[in-house]
């Protein structure tokens, strides 16, 4: 025990540099001949050294406590982090409304595609291609008979002859006062007319010739079956009830057919759908559209150089030799051309 | 202590002297931006230097307490001598251990001065062991580097004697403790 106690101690001494060089000679030259007593040196080294790293722990669990959190504390690098993110966001948002302001024919792009009218790209080849052969088992895409059902009417021939010869006979700018004469006692016109009062320089009246062009071949109006003859295709607003009703029908007949059996649907279709057009001309010399369900507005433009079509459901206006593509518009929206060139080409080629 | 005001350099090492942890921390702050750049400048990452700046700080704290330091420069000169050297040290020992390829062959035959304390949960399992009383007083001992008559004034002991046996018998009790779990093998 007491030789312990001296080992111990001796060795503390000799640890902390206590002992002088003679006493530091004596030591080292016991360590190396006495095993016992290296055993115990190097034991008790071992255990001082655990000590005072216990020690250095106990001190940097300190430091980790109250130094890290004040100094780089992780609450002021989370509320900056939040900070940082609300700042991106409020930029983002700021952005988002600016760009949807100034660019909204962007904006009116996608609504286009998210409404989900067709986009030329697909008009061209879906009916073509898919529909005769799908048709027969598939339950048919619900856009295109909606679209069918609700707002093509099938043309026929005569109309499209009759179409042709009204805008030749008489160009736009007469048209516009024959219109008002001829539809003076027609109910819907004295409203319209109202309405002409009311925006000084408006056209309340469409004429639209819709196309369902798949392969651009004109020959095969043929095999589109109707009967519907439309007598006023060139004032379907004055058309009359049981001529539109007929037209219906005849639309529903031509969408049944097309997908019970091996329909023409692939073939092009001409059909015609009534829109309100109002032509306003902007203080500030605004060229753009609005256009919500059959109501179009345009801005800029005056009724004797527009043309309006609608192909596949799209609302195509054509102005100075350039196809713009109208598509859903609650606000304002830029005229955008469209890019599609069979379309393009197809509506030039009308007359 | 700390809170309100900042200590020059003398009053840093006073309130070290007296165990002020929160002087210890003001020392932390005080260099941890200039330590952290010259790790992260050399070679090191972000855990790299807030290690070193935590070695320094203690490193500092134990000087001061062992009264190995004398106030010739600035604390903050000497903060970032002892974090270069220590960063600088580590890099070498990383040289190495990629060069040993994992055989530490130079401790294995000499009883080198280093332990390893890589597992820090074994050294608190060992310092565990004994009774918190123990564990004040060696600590003061061999970490503070404290005399007996400073750890009877510090625990209120009679005398330095009482002090003397205490302590032998503190460690006694850690070396057996210590030995019925583990050798020293396991530390090398």
């Amino acid at each position: 025990m007491s030789q312990d106690h001296l080992y111990i101690e001796e060795i503390d001494a000799y640890l902390q540099g206590k002992l002088n060089p003679e006493e530091m000679a004596v030591f080292e030259q016991k360590l190396n001949s006495d095993p016992d007593f290296a055993e115990a040196f190097y034991n008790q080294k071992l255990l001082s050294e655990l000590i005072k790293e216990n020690a250095r722990l106990e001190l940097k669990a300190y430091l980790n406590t109250h130094a890290k959190t004040k100094v780089v504390s992780s609450s002021n690098w989370l509320q900056s982090k939040i900070f940082a993110v609300a700042a991106t966001l409020i930029i983002l948002i700021g952005a988002f409304i600016v760009f949807q302001y100034y660019s909204s024919p962007k904006l009116e792009e996608t609504l286009a595609i998210e409404t989900s009218l067709p986009s030329p790209e697909t008009e061209t080849q879906a009916p073509v291609v898919v529909r005769p052969e799908s048709d027969q088992n598939k339950k048919p895409e619900s856009y295109n008979d909606k679209d069918l059902l609700n707002e093509i009417v099938p043309p026929t021939i005569e109309e499209l002859e009759s179409r042709d010869l009204a805008s030749i006979d008489e160009p736009t700018p007469p048209l516009m006062e024959s219109r008002t004469e001829s539809m003076k006692d027609d109910a819907e016109f004295d409203y319209k007319i109202a309405q002409e009062i009311k925006n000084k320089d408006t056209i309340l009246y469409a004429v639209a010739l819709t196309m369902l062009d798949a392969d651009g071949s004109s020959n095969s109006y043929g095999t589109v079956k109707t009967t519907a003859k439309s007598k006023s295709a060139q004032f379907p607003a004055a058309a009359s009830n049981s001529n539109q009703a007929k037209a219906l029908e005849d639309t529903k007949k031509f969408v049944d057919s097309s997908s019970g059996k091996k329909a023409k649907l692939s073939k092009p279709v001409a059909t015609k759908t009534k829109y309100t057009v109002e032509y306003w001309t902007s203080p500030v010399n605004f060229k753009g559209y609005r256009l919500t369900n059959t109501t179009l507005q345009l801005y800029g433009l005056n009724s004797y150089t527009c043309r309006l079509f609608t192909v596949n459901g799209n609302l195509y206006l054509r102005t100075q030799g350039k196809v713009y593509v109208l598509s859903p518009c609650v606000d304002a929206c830029a005229y955008k051309l469209e890019v599609d060139p069979d379309i393009i080409q197809f509506i030039l080629n009308q007359n | 202590m700390l809170g309100s005001k900042k200590l020059n350099d003398q009053q840093l090492v006073d309130a070290i002297k007296n165990g002020d942890k929160d002087a210890m921390v003001q020392l932390y702050k005080d260099n941890g931006s200039s330590i952290r750049n010259y790790v992260l400048k050399n070679n090191g990452n972000a855990d790299d230097a807030e290690d070193v700046l935590q070695d320094t700080c203690i490193a500092i704290w134990e000087k001061i307490r062992n009264n190995q330091l004398e106030l010739k420069a600035k604390i903050s000169t000497l903060a970032f001598a002892i974090a270069r050297n220590q960063w600088l040290k580590r890099l070498n020992k990383l040289s190495k251990n990629v060069q040993m390829d994992g055989i530490n062959t130079e401790k294995m035959t000499a009883e080198s001065d280093s332990f390893q304390f890589d597992d820090k949960k074994k050294v608190q399992e060992v310092l565990g062991m004994i009774g918190e009383k123990c564990k004040e007083l060696l600590t003061y001992f061999y970490f503070d580097g404290y005399d007996m008559n400073t750890i009877a004034e510090k625990m209120n002991y009679n005398n330095s004697d009482t002090v003397k046996a205490k302590k032998h018998q503190c460690f006694k009790s850690l070396q057996e403790q210590f030995l019925k779990k583990y050798s020293r093998q396991d530390f090398i």
